[in-house]
């Protein structure tokens, strides 16, 4: 292992099964026209499963 | 379903509950953790179960079908090698590729987290995890950003749900055309484990507690919360079944008992309250010796946790855990890879006189079955269960 690999953290803090906090995205997204609360619900269930597989890979 | 598997089906799981619930069942539940010996039993090669995944399954399918078991903990091969093919997982080896076609998966352990990683691991684990750690495990993450590490994310995030998708296919036959019950229903992992396992491996945890034992509790206190979303996130929602937690730098003596009070346990009791608190009781699969860490582990709840007997001392375990937990265990692994029938038959009577009477006991092996398991052992692991174990 060496060094050169280090990188920086974009976020601090994530909770468990976040990766992008959907604060940050539906500041992104600008505008949303209908229930933002449909778009948050999927948006965080995408997430846990991208954490989930994040995580899978460590615990071994 | 036909009537007679939904019967067989119903009382295989009514008796595995009413024993981890502390009461007497019909019969001693049975529970082997059948792996690789069930490739054996199946007539495949361990690359054949490694690599696909229908072999895979199929191994429990003959196993439902040749013997009586009150539980199965699924397909034997935790770990798809297609999968870390795909991804160039450098910290697993396959059966096939780099090793011969029936010898055991190898864990090649290294620093895969280094000392300097601490800080960056306890800000944000998750972010750490995905840029740093995962490069350097997974060959084809050399380059990030690379197109052959984007085809392995892509790659690697379909290769896991299709093999979740086919385990979970797979019970879809097990309970109904076999009886088949889950020994385990979720998955989680001590947090030092979690840190001394994959991350820093045991040589480097171990110059930890020295060197940087404040970063050490730090980051295992940011992992309580993963560890307990985990869990709780693998149990799907499934409440009835135990969460699998493979116990293991926890066991005497790789810790000292003063270590294992001040970076094992605590943040291990918080997990299992966390997942008691939510209505899910722990499998504590305490692999080696936990003799002397008894007395802490009887302060869980009550009925919280099944504790697996390995190479723990059974009667101390029943003497002061006994009345609180559901027991499992402890038939000697060696003994079913290298004994007689009879001596497997013999061990198993005198666990069930001498701790199963009260309830609350499951019989088990010591560990999880390889290869080297005989079958006629195994068969009479059953049988004499069956003899011996009704109440």
């Amino acid at each position: 292992m060496t060094k050169e690999t280090l990188v920086k953290n974009t976020f601090q803090g994530l909770p468990p099964g976040v990766c992008v906090p959907w604060e940050q995205k539906e500041k992104e997204l600008g505008e949303i026209k209908g229930d933002p609360a449909i778009i948050k619900k999927e948006w965080e269930q995408l997430e846990a499963f991208a954490y989930m597989y994040i995580w899978g890979w460590v615990h071994r | 379903m036909s009537d007679d598997k939904f019967k067989l089906l119903e009382e295989r799981k009514t008796r595995y509950l009413a024993a981890m619930n502390l009461e007497k069942p019909d019969k001693v539940p049975i529970r082997l953790m059948l792996s690789e010996f069930s490739a054996k039993h199946a007539g495949y090669t361990f690359q054949e179960i490694y690599y696909e995944l229908d072999k895979n399954i199929d191994c429990v399918n003959k196993l439902l079908n040749d013997f009586d078991l009150d539980t199965t903990g699924g397909a034997p091969s935790l770990w798809w090698a297609s999968l870390h093919d795909a991804v160039g997982a450098k910290y697993l080896k396959f059966a096939g590729r780099e090793l011969d076609v029936n010898t055991q998966f190898q864990y090649h352990e290294e620093e895969y987290m280094l000392a300097e990683d601490y800080d960056a691991f306890i800000e944000n684990p998750t972010e750490w995890i995905l840029n740093t750690y995962m490069p350097r495990i997974h060959k084809e993450f050399a380059e990030p950003g690379s197109y052959r590490a984007n085809v392995a994310l892509i790659k690697g995030g379909i290769g896991m749900l299709t093999q979740l998708g086919a385990n979970q296919k797979a019970w879809g036959t097990w309970a109904p055309e076999y009886g088949g019950v889950p020994t385990f229903t979720a998955f989680s992992k001590a947090p030092f484990d979690t840190l001394a396992d994959t991350l820093r491996g045991l040589s480097g945890i171990m110059m930890d507690l020295y060197q940087r034992p404040e970063k050490v509790k730090a980051a295992i206190e940011a992992l309580i919360p993963h560890n307990i979303f985990y869990g709780m996130a693998t149990s799907g929602g499934e409440m009835e079944f135990p969460l699998f937690i493979p116990l293991h730098r926890g066991a005497f003596p790789f810790l000292n008992p003063k270590q294992w009070k001040e970076f094992y346990w605590p943040s291990l009791k918080k997990v299992i309250e966390a997942f008691w608190a939510n209505g899910k009781r722990t499998l504590f699969y305490a692999e080696g010796n936990w003799t002397p860490y008894l007395e802490s582990i009887a302060e869980l709840p009550e009925k919280s946790i099944v504790f697996h007997v390995d190479m723990t001392d059974m009667a101390q375990a029943k003497k002061i855990l006994g009345g609180r937990f559901c027991i499992s265990g402890n038939v000697p692994n060696t003994m079913l890879a290298f004994g007689k029938p009879d001596e497997v038959k013999e061990y198993v009577k005198r666990l069930i006189d001498e701790y199963a009477a009260d309830g609350g006991f499951i019989i088990d092996a010591a560990a999880v079955i390889l290869a080297d398991a005989k079958e006629e052992n195994i068969r009479a692991l059953i049988e004499a269960a069956r003899e011996y174990g009704v109440y």
